[in-house]
């Protein structure tokens, strides 16, 4: 709904993307357009070395959870052209994997990590998939909706003897 | 015959040169580093799950937290990307008064870089306190503003919280007069400093397309040559009204990152000078709801702040908190390339090259 100076309505985009690869763009609104997960690399492939679209930089790379399913969004631009893209792709919540485009974009690389910590979402062909702020081994993945925040603690970390004690007193 | 055999060194997490709590792992070839891995997280305050229970206000003081050396760009990046998704328009006395104090922190912010890089490269503390010299003053500004030094929390969605004080605009007008005289003492005492020099250049040498590539941003985008600030590129406070230029690097390799900053320094100054000749009478704040419920909807909004492109990506259901709440952050995206860049190099190198990027953790592990 919310269009910024560079970005590029989501309509014109959507029209690009169709032109190249027909059955891509399943939806568009006003500020993006959501491509089909099985034809990212190749539409960002496209976006990336076509030189009237130019998307040479990723510059943000997020995921939302929608409850049903997980959004990823992806936000491109051209630094010659002055333009920003905004793409997504809907996955479902149970096989949440998508393919890695970190061959792509190299910025890439710690932001789909950060996605796969905190959402727990895998990219396939990832070189370096592993947890980054979190500690391998931990329970859940605390940006999905349904973690919740204190009864998700790891089990095998002890509690605070101090807080034992108050509850016993109490 | 001698077997060689690599070794590992654990750098960090508590390790001046790295800037706070990272920690960086090496497998050291004799003096050569042969691989390297950064882990991070020691800092990991999960302000992106928080910020979902909180209102839009209430979540302003999070943006402090992140990177604690830029407060104000923070506050700036988070309530520009809540008015734009609110339909919220500050009045121009407060778009002027965000302009000061924004590039008054990317001051303070810069000669904390800098310092600290010289720190890295050697300069034991002398050049680092000549920094904090004038860094002390702005955060005095700071203070007699809006009561606090580094967290701010200054501004708010709509406007600035508080008109800075009568006092606060000749100590600001001292400030400006004499903050270019100490850039060119800071010139004189290390731009052509022999040791320095060699410490710097030509190390840590990111190439352009790479840096695109990498979705470098800020400093060590534009130290490689790419003309890009999103002040100029993509214009928000009416940064398209000041006259200022975006000082860019030669190669690429700390010593450019490193006087890139230092010209970025001049350049805020000049850009503090004309908001304070075009500042507006009026309000310094527009009145709100109490809990903002925006339309729903998407937004990915970026400001320029020191470390580079400063993203706020919202996500509302019109409920009074934010459905999610992404910051982009330019410091864990920078160190993209830290890997590459230390392969081959010497630890000392990397050490430079690392401080030369310009890290906050704080920002890093939000």
């Amino acid at each position: 709904m919310v269009l910024t100076n560079l970005q590029v309505p989501g309509k014109e985009l959507s029209e690009i993307i169709t032109e190249f690869s027909s059955d891509s763009v399943l939806d568009f609104s006003e500020d993006w357009v959501q491509i089909d997960k099985s034809n990212l690399l190749k539409i960002l492939n496209f976006m990336h070395t076509n030189s009237n679209i130019d998307a040479a930089q990723l510059c943000n790379l997020t995921a939302v959870d929608m409850l049903d399913y997980f959004e990823v969004h992806y936000h491109l631009q051209s630094l010659d052209l002055k333009k920003l893209y905004s793409l997504k792709v809907i996955i479902d919540r149970d096989t949440s994997s998508l393919p890695s485009i970190c061959d792509i974009y190299l910025g890439a690389n710690l932001q789909e990590r950060e996605i796969f910590d905190l959402f727990g979402i895998t990219f396939t062909n990832h070189p370096d998939l592993r947890r980054i702020f979190l500690w391998e081994g931990f329970a859940g993945h605390p940006l999905r909706k349904d973690f919740l925040q204190m009864e998700n603690v790891t089990p095998g970390l002890p509690s605070f003897p101090f807080e034992e004690e108050g509850k016993q007193n109490r | 015959m001698t077997v060689q055999e690599n070794y590992e060194l654990n750098i960090g997490p508590q390790h001046p040169s790295t800037h706070g709590v990272f920690r960086i792992k090496v497998s050291m070839n004799g003096e050569t580093i042969e691989d390297l891995d950064m882990i991070v997280g020691y800092l990991h305050r999960s302000m992106e799950k928080l910020s979902e229970e909180r209102t839009y206000t209430q979540n302003i003081p999070f943006t402090d937290r992140a990177d604690y050396l830029a407060a104000m760009s923070n506050n700036l990046g988070y309530c520009l990307a809540i008015e734009k998704l609110a339909n919220v328009i500050p009045p121009q006395r407060a778009t002027v008064l965000r302009v000061i104090f924004a590039e008054l922190q990317r001051i303070a912010s810069h000669a904390m870089a800098n310092g600290t890089l010289v720190s890295d490269a050697g300069a034991w503390q002398t050049p680092l306190l000549y920094m904090f010299r004038e860094r002390e003053k702005i955060l005095d500004l700071f203070e007699m503003t809006c009561g606090a030094r580094l967290t701010t929390n200054y501004m708010r969605i709509g406007g600035v919280a508080f008109e800075p004080p009568a006092e606060f605009y000749p100590l600001l007008n001292d400030l400006l007069g004499e903050l270019p005289d100490k850039i060119d003492e800071y010139m004189d005492l290390l731009s052509t400093n022999e040791i320095f020099i060699a410490r710097t250049k030509n190390v840590g040498i990111i190439n352009p397309k790479d840096a695109i590539n990498a979705s470098l941003s800020g400093p060590a985008l534009r130290g490689s040559g790419v003309p890009w600030d999103l002040r100029k590129a993509d214009p928000y406070c009416d940064y398209d009204n000041y006259d200022f230029d975006v000082p860019l690097g030669l190669i690429g390799d700390s010593y450019d990152r490193f006087m890139v900053r230092m010209f970025e320094v001049k350049e805020s100054v000049k850009i503090i000078k004309q908001a304070l000749n075009n500042l507006p009478l009026g309000m310094h704040k527009t009145q709100i709801p109490l809990a903002l419920r925006p339309e729903p909807g998407q937004l990915y909004f970026r400001t320029e702040g020191p470390r580079g492109e400063l993203g706020y990506f919202v996500v509302s259901d019109g409920g009074p908190a934010p459905y999610r709440l992404h910051i982009r952050p330019p410091s864990l995206i920078n160190l993209s390339l830290l890997k590459q860049l230390a392969i081959g190099s010497s630890l000392p190198d990397a050490i430079v090259t690392l401080g030369s990027i310009d890290i906050v953790v704080g920002e890093i592990d939000r």
